[in-house]
């Protein structure tokens, strides 16, 4: 039971990588197509950032999830792996890019057309 | 000399990064700078580009350590063969695509506009170059998200319909990218690195690993999505038609293009052919989808009416040739190489010209063109040959990508796709002899002015060189053979 | 608004500006450019909403295309200023090395400049995006 329930942060990852998936693509409304894909991506983040805890190796005499940016006598504490943690940083940002120019489009959308919904949308082209 | 090539992969980056801003600042006090600033970075670009080919060609691969950080743990430029030729691929449609945008984007997009759409264009650009010269996975996903988010904004600039267009291309290509991501994610687990190359020496390890075969088939699923492959072409057509008749240009060739080579790269430099002769599943279905997706993409194509949309079923059809190239071993590396050219080729002029139809006389609809080829004979000129050439007459174009593939069957001994490639010539020999019946056979017109001269030659260009694409590859088999070598296909 | 929100905003905002410049060059370091950006451009959406005024376009894009060029610039001038010898964004190739004889310390000078780079082009970008999205509701 502990080993699965271990792993939590990877069952919250696929749980919502499904949710935002399904929001992409199958719902009717586009802003809420935006909001699935927000969880879709943030989705992978916590896949990162779950990667990015190598574990304790202590027991078995390594030396576990060192920080290259840290002095050789502190090895005996233990961080976690930074890179992941970057790509997460420019992850975001790309995320946050989507997330703006997806909001305008619909804006314009709903200006134009009065509705955001795909069925009523996809007649008009 | 040499130390100074080396800077120029990432200063061919930069330059249009720093114009494209430069064009936002212009535009406090000029709307005209967008262009004549465009044309010149975009053909200092293509300088560079060929400059950088010739000098791999005959120095070997460039590495470059972005910061002087050493690989793996700094980001890596490593510029081989088959990338120089994609980077001269990419600069030279840009260039030929802006030369062409000048009346196109007076004529479609207002005036106070035009600022903004050559910045988006410059970041395009820029975004296509970084994919062309990365030797880092996540590098490449910033590169190809820089390109499409450029990419959404210059589609939805047509307004109206096209915003409709633009955002489902967004949510599409978004899932896309983020599924490029969990791929990524998933061989950082498995490999802890980031770096192509020295990801391949792990991973070469541990071809027998759940977390790397997923991730494979993320990645794949990715960048289908990215490149219209047939299940997941449903966004093109649309993208395609309603946007800008330049956008529509750049990015039917040279953004489709950067799409089909990252997958390339990830397939030959990541994964390597020896993860797929373990595994022949993954390669079997990787060709029937593609299989599918050639037809498909043809009989779809011959249902439209449009043609702008006719074109963009085409592409999907065209794609697929790639893909299943790249199944195909070493005759296939040639065949997937030279579509990635003739393909960009034979669709500017086509587009170019579908573009100057749509400019001249507002028509979008296959039937409306009647009687055209009297009319403006030039121009259909370009199309024509440019249509010969998708059908694939010797020694045009698409006839040297259909030898390439007719000899990869024959050596791998797949003779199924020697049959699917029969079919898909002849289904596009239906639906491109149906625009040009109309075009020469119905109708009368009155002759009318062609086109105008910045939009007529560079589309003359491209058809001219699509016909005779055939003979100029006959002289460079040998560009092909060093492309499979650095590669490591035997 | 309220006298008790433009108060306490007014009481705020220097806060908030501070708290931003430090994380944009106060740490020891490279990195912070993207969210001390992200909190300068707060404070002034923050601004903009207690008191309704709004930025002048022609700032927000200069400023945006400043920060560009000083982060994209600063790379490219490490490889003209080392005469192609140095690589893009090699910070410790720069043209302080007459002055700051340490590499690693040329670097963390040249890494704080190209935070203040990133950190104008993000708050400038933010609070557009903001301004548009405000400007486009008004429209109708």
């Amino acid at each position: 039971m502990i080993d699965i329930l271990g792993y939590y942060n990877y069952w919250g990852f696929v749980i919502l990588l499904s949710i935002g998936l399904y929001g992409a693509l199958a719902c009717e409304n586009y802003f809420k197509k935006m909001v699935g894909l927000s969880i879709f991506q943030t989705a992978i983040f916590l896949l990162f950032i779950s990667i990015a805890d190598v574990g304790d190796f202590a027991t078995l005499g390594l030396k576990s999830g060192t920080a290259p940016i840290f002095w050789e006598e502190l090895h005996d504490y233990r961080y976690v792996n930074p890179v992941p943690h970057v790509l997460v940083l420019t992850g975001i940002v790309v995320a946050a890019a989507t997330l703006a120019l997806g909001l305008a489009l619909i804006i314009r959308i709903y200006r134009d057309y009065g509705t955001l919904n795909e069925e009523e949308l996809r007649w008009k082209l | 000399m040499e130390a100074v090539i080396e800077h120029f992969p990432v200063l061919a980056v930069a330059i249009s990064l720093l114009s494209s801003f430069t064009i936002l600042v212009t535009s406090i006090y000029t709307k005209r700078a967008g262009y004549p600033i465009s044309l010149a970075v975009t053909f200092i670009q293509l300088v560079m580009a060929v400059l950088i080919l010739i000098g791999v060609l005959t120095d070997g691969t460039i590495n470059y350590w972005l910061g002087g950080w050493r690989p793996p743990w700094g980001i890596e430029y490593r510029v081989d063969v088959l990338g120089a030729y994609v980077l001269v691929i990419v600069a030279l449609f840009s260039f030929f695509s802006t030369v062409y945008a000048k009346r196109v984007v007076e004529e479609e997009i207002e005036s106070s506009k035009h600022p903004y759409f050559y910045t988006l264009w410059m970041l395009l650009v820029s975004g296509m170059v970084g994919v062309a010269v990365t030797g880092d996975l996540f590098n490449l996903f910033v590169f190809l998200e820089i390109s499409s988010l450029a990419t959404y904004a210059l589609i939805a600039m047509a307004g109206r319909k096209a915003l409709i267009a633009s955002f489902n291309y967004l949510v599409l290509g978004a899932v896309g990218i983020s599924f490029y991501l969990l791929g990524t994610a998933f061989l950082y687990a498995a490999t802890g690195t980031l770096n192509m190359y020295d990801a391949r020496v792990l991973v070469s390890l541990l071809y027998s690993s759940k977390i790397v075969q997923l991730s494979f088939v993320f990645y794949f699923i990715g960048l289908a999505m990215k490149m219209a492959l047939f299940p997941f072409h449903i966004w093109q057509p649309n993208a395609y038609e309603y946007s800008p008749s330049a956008v529509t240009v750049i990015i039917s060739t040279a953004l489709a293009k950067i799409n089909a080579y990252a997958l390339f790269r990830i397939i030959y430099s990541v994964y390597t052919i020896k993860f797929f002769q373990n595994y022949g599943i993954i390669l079997d279905a990787t060709a029937f989808v593609a299989s599918v997706g050639i037809i498909a993409g043809s009989l779809f194509a011959i249902m439209e009416k449009s043609l702008k949309k006719m074109l963009a079923y085409s592409s999907v059809a065209n794609v697929g040739y790639i893909v299943l190239a790249l199944t195909l071993g070493k005759w296939g590396v040639y065949a997937a190489a030279s579509h990635l050219l003739n393909h960009s080729l034979m669709k500017a002029a086509l587009f170019m010209v579908a573009g100057g139809f749509i400019y001249r006389l507002g028509a979008r609809n296959i039937d409306d063109l009647e009687g055209l080829g009297r009319a403006m004979p030039l121009s259909s000129a370009a199309f024509a040959m440019a249509a010969v050439s998708m059908i694939g007459i010797p020694p045009s174009a698409g006839f040297v990508t259909k030898l390439f593939i007719l000899l990869a069957s024959l050596d791998t001994g797949r003779f199924v796709f020697i049959a699917v490639m029969i079919a898909s010539s002849l289904l596009s020999l239906v639906y491109f002899w149906r625009v040009i019946e109309i075009l020469y056979m119905k109708g009368h017109r009155e002759r009318m002015d062609e086109i105008p001269a910045s939009m007529l030659y560079p589309a003359l260009l491209m058809g001219i060189l699509s016909i005779s694409a055939g003979i100029l590859w006959f002289f460079n088999v040998d560009m092909l053979q060093q492309i499979a070598l650095a590669l490591e296909v035997k | 608004m309220s006298v008790v929100v433009t108060t306490v905003v007014r009481f705020i905002l220097p806060f908030m500006q501070l708290y931003g410049f430090y994380v944009l060059t106060g740490t020891e370091g490279p990195g912070g450019g993207f969210q001390g950006g992200v909190i300068l451009a707060s404070s002034f959406i923050l601004y903009a909403i207690t008191f309704g005024e709004g930025v002048d376009g022609r700032w927000v894009k200069a400023f945006k295309s400043l920060g560009l060029w000083i982060y994209a610039g600063v790379g490219v001038l490490a490889v003209f200023y080392s005469l192609f010898n140095a690589e893009f964004l090699n910070y410790s190739a720069t043209f302080l090395s007459i002055m700051v004889p340490h590499t690693v310390a040329r670097g963390v000078i040249i890494a704080d400049v190209i935070e203040v780079g990133i950190g104008m082009a993000v708050c400038a970008s933010f609070v557009s995006m903001f301004f548009d999205v405000v400007a486009r509701g008004e429209e109708k």
